[in-house]
C-alpha cells in the first residue's frame, strides 16, 4: 500500500528506522525490570510495525533488518549477538507478515498482530538458543512467552497510536 | 479498536504454549550441578562438595547447596545477576554457551557434616 | 469498554508470569557468609524465608560479637584480660559459659574450655611453633575449668587468674540453637550449615527425612548418611585445622590433660541430637576421650554418636 510519492515513502521509512535503532539503543541502556531475568520490552518494534501497516510488509522487513543487524553491532554486538537477533526478527517479521492481511480485513488489531510477533521472537531466539548454548534455555521459555503478551500489547497499541495520529490524514479500513 | 477473536486466541495460544513449557520443570530440591559449556558436560557433582571453577572466562562457585557464577568478563552480566541456580531455573550465560542446572539426584545429601 | 477488558487480561498475563516465577517452587531462600571465622551457609523453605535469612545473619553477627575470643569488647575477650576480676555477661556469654562448664563437669574435663591457654603456646596451631615441654607445664595449672566461678543471680564471671577461655568448641553448636530457634519462629524448614555444624530443621518436602551426609575423615567421600528431622550432627574430626611437622599432624582439638593434639585413635566423632551446643562440647569431648571412654560415656548419658576411628572403622553409641 502506498501513500504519497515514492521520495516521501522512503523518508517515512528511513525515518522509522531510525527511530528503531534510537530506541533499540536506549532500551538496552536500561537495566533489565527483574534483575536477572533477561526479558526487554522491545520498543523498537513499534516502529517495524507500523512500517509494516502503514506502508508495505517489505518496507517492515528494511526497518527490521536494520534494526536486527546496525542495531546489534552498536550495541557491540559479537556474531553470536547477531543470530539471535536475526533468529528473532526473522521469526517476528514473518508471523506479522502472514498476519498483515487478517489485520486489514478486521479479523484481527494490531494488538493481536504484535502480541504474535513478539511470541514469535522469543521462539526464533529460543530455537537458537538451543543450538548454540543447549536445551537448558527452554528453562526461560515459560516466562518470557508469558511476559511477551503483555509486551507484545503495549508495542501494538503504540504502533496502533502512532499510525492513526501520524499517517491516517486519509479514509481508511476502519479498525 | 476493538479486540477480534482472532486477537483472543493469539493471546490464549501464547501463554498456553508458555504454561505447557512449565510442566517438565517443576522440580524437586536439586542435589546435582551441571556444568555445561559449548554443549560438552564440565562437571558434574554435588551441590555440597566446595569447588571452584574457571569457565571460559567466567567463575563458577560451588558448595554448601549453592552453585552460582561469582564473577564473568561477559558483556552484561545477566548470569552473574541470576543468582543461585536452581531446579528448573539454570543460570545461563549466553555468550559464553555456559550453564549451570541444578537437578535433583537422588543420592547427594543435603548437608555435610564435618 | 473492551480496552479495560485488554488491559486487565494483559495486567494479568503480566502477573500470572511472576507469580510462576515465584511459585513454581515453595519460597526458599538461602544465605552465605563467614560468621565466627567458619563459612556458614543457610537454605530455608517457607513463607518468610528471605527474612529468615535475613534475621539469622543479624543474630550471627551479635553472637559473634559476644562470644568470639578475638574481637576486642567481647564478653569472652573481656573475660580472658579481666585477670580474675568479676565481669558481668551477657545472656549469651553467660548461658554458653554455664554450659561449658557443665559439659566439663560431666566429661570429666576431657571438654574443657580454659585450654584456650594452651592455644597460645600452640601458636594457634599457625604451624609456626611446637612448644616445648617446660612451656606447656607452666601452663597446666592454668588449664583447669574448675577455677572459674560463677554468679547467677548477677550473671558475672570470672576466671582464675592468667587463665583464659575460648568458646570454640561449643559456639557453633549454641549458634545452630539459636537460628534453629530462629527456623521455628518463622515457621520454616531448612538447613543450617555453621562450618560443618548442622541443624536439620524440620524435614524435607514430602515430610521426608532431611539426608545429611558424614565426611570421610580420611578421604573426600562419605562415610554415611544420617536421616534427620528437626535434629542437629556436629562432628568433631582431625582433618579440618591442622598442621603437619616432620610428618606428624598436629590438629587442633586439644587433649586438656596433655595439652597437645588430642592423640586417641579417633579421626572424628558426630554427636546428633536435638541440643546443638552439648552435641558440640560432647563431639570435642569424646575426640579427646578415645573409643572406649567415649563409648562409655555415650552409653551412661543416652547420647546417639557415631565414632569413626583412624583406620577407619565406625562405632555407633545408641544409633
Amino acid at each position: 500500500m502506498k501513500r504519497g510519492t515514492r521520495a516521501k515513502r522512503l523518508a517515512a521509512i528511513g525515518v522509522l528506522a531510525a527511530m528503531a535503532l534510537a530506541v533499540q539503543y536506549a532500551e538496552n541502556l536500561l537495566p533489565p525490570i527483574v534483575p536477572g531475568v533477561p526479558v526487554k520490552l522491545g520498543a523498537a518494534n513499534v516502529f517495524t510495525l507500523t512500517a509494516m501497516m502503514c506502508f508495505s510488509i517489505w518496507d517492515g522487513l528494511a526497518v527490521s533488518a536494520v534494526r536486527c543487524t546496525v542495531g546489534t553491532l552498536l550495541l557491540g554486538g559479537s556474531p553470536m549477538a547477531l543470530a539471535y537477533s536475526a533468529a528473532g526478527c526473522a521469526m517476528s517479521w514473518a508471523v506479522t507478515a502472514l498476519l498483515m492481511k487478517p489485520m486489514k480485513r478486521g479479523m484481527v488489531t494490531p494488538i493481536g498482530v504484535s502480541v504474535a510477533g513478539a511470541f514469535c521472537f522469543n521462539v526464533g531466539q529460543m530455537a537458537i538458543g538451543m543450538v548454540l548454548v543447549g536445551k537448558q534455555v527452554l528453562a526461560y521459555s515459560p516466562l518470557m512467552g508469558l511476559l511477551s503478551i503483555p509486551t507484545g500489547a503495549c508495542v501494538g497499541l503504540a504502533a496502533w497510536i502512532i499510525k492513526r495520529r501520524l499517517f491516517d490524514g486519509r479514509k481508511n479500513a476502519s479498525l | 479498536m476493538k479486540p477480534k477473536a482472532l486477537d483472543m486466541v493469539i493471546a490464549a495460544a501464547a501463554a498456553l504454549l508458555s504454561l505447557l513449557c512449565l510442566i517438565p520443570l517443576v522440580g524437586r530440591q536439586g542435589d546435582t550441578v551441571s556444568v555445561i559449556c559449548d554443549g560438552e558436560l564440565i562437571y558434574s557433582g554435588s551441590i555440597y562438595e566446595d569447588i571452584t571453577l574457571e569457565v571460559n572466562g567466567a567463575t563458577v562457585e560451588i558448595g554448601g547447596g549453592h552453585a552460582y557464577v561469582a564473577y564473568s568478563d561477559c558483556a552484561d552480566g545477566i548470569c552473574v545477576d541470576m543468582g543461585d541456580a536452581r531446579p528448573g531455573r539454570p543460570v545461563i550465560c549466553v555468550p559464553k554457551r555456559l550453564v549451570v542446572s541444578v537437578e535433583a539426584g537422588d543420592d547427594a545429601p543435603d548437608g555435610v557434616t564435618r | 469498554m473492551m480496552k479495560r477488558q485488554i488491559a486487565f487480561f494483559l495486567l494479568a498475563c503480566s502477573f500470572a508470569a511472576a507469580f510462576l516465577t515465584g511459585c513454581a517452587e515453595k519460597e526458599q531462600a538461602s544465605g552465605t557468609s563467614f560468621h565466627m571465622d567458619t563459612f556458614v551457609s543457610l537454605r530455608a523453605y517457607g513463607d518468610g524465608a528471605r527474612a529468615l535469612i535475613d534475621a539469622c545473619e543479624k543474630r550471627l553477627t551479635e553472637l559473634e560479637k559476644c562470644l568470639s575470643a578475638t574481637i576486642e569488647g567481647s564478653d569472652v575477650s573481656r573475660l580472658n584480660s579481666a585477670n580474675g576480676e568479676w565481669i558481668s555477661l551477657g545472656d549469651d556469654a553467660f548461658c554458653v559459659l554455664k554450659a561449658s562448664l557443665e559439659a566439663a563437669e560431666l566429661t570429666d574435663g576431657a571438654f574443657d574450655l580454659t585450654v584456650a591457654a594452651a592455644m597460645k603456646a600452640w601458636d594457634g596451631m599457625s604451624g609456626e611453633t611446637l612448644p616445648s615441654e617446660y612451656e606447656l607445664e607452666k601452663i597446666r595449672p592454668l588449664v583447669d575449668f574448675r577455677e572459674v566461678e560463677l554468679d547467677e543471680e548477677r550473671k558475672m564471671a570470672r576466671l582464675g587468674a592468667g587463665q583464659s577461655i575460648d568458646f570454640g568448641a561449643i559456639a557453633k553448636g549454641y549458634a545452630a540453637d539459636e537460628l534453629n530457634a530462629l527456623y521455628n519462629e518463622y515457621g520454616c524448614t531448612g538447613i543450617i550449615d555453621l562450618g560443618g555444624s548442622i541443624y536439620a530443621v524440620g524435614a524435607r518436602e514430602g515430610s521426608e527425612p532431611w539426608r545429611i551426609a558424614v565426611q570421610d575423615p580420611r578421604g573426600d567421600g562419605y562415610k554415611e548418611t544420617l536421616e534427620l528431622v528437626s535434629c542437629a550432627a556436629v562432628t568433631s574430626g582431625d582433618y579440618q585445622r591442622f598442621f603437619e611437622r616432620d610428618g606428624v599432624r598436629y590438629h587442633h582439638i586439644i587433649d586438656p590433660k596433655t595439652l597437645c593434639p588430642a592423640r586417641s585413635g579417633i579421626a572424628s566423632v558426630t554427636v546428633i541430637g536435638k541440643n546443638s551446643m552439648l552435641a558440640d562440647a560432647y563431639a570435642t569431648a569424646m575426640f579427646v576421650m578415645g573409643a572406649e571412654k567415649a563409648v562409655e560415656f555415650a552409653e551412661k548419658n543416652a547420647v546417639c554418636a557415631l565414632i569413626i576411628e583412624d583406620d577407619g572403622t565406625e562405632i555407633w553409641v545408641n544409633g
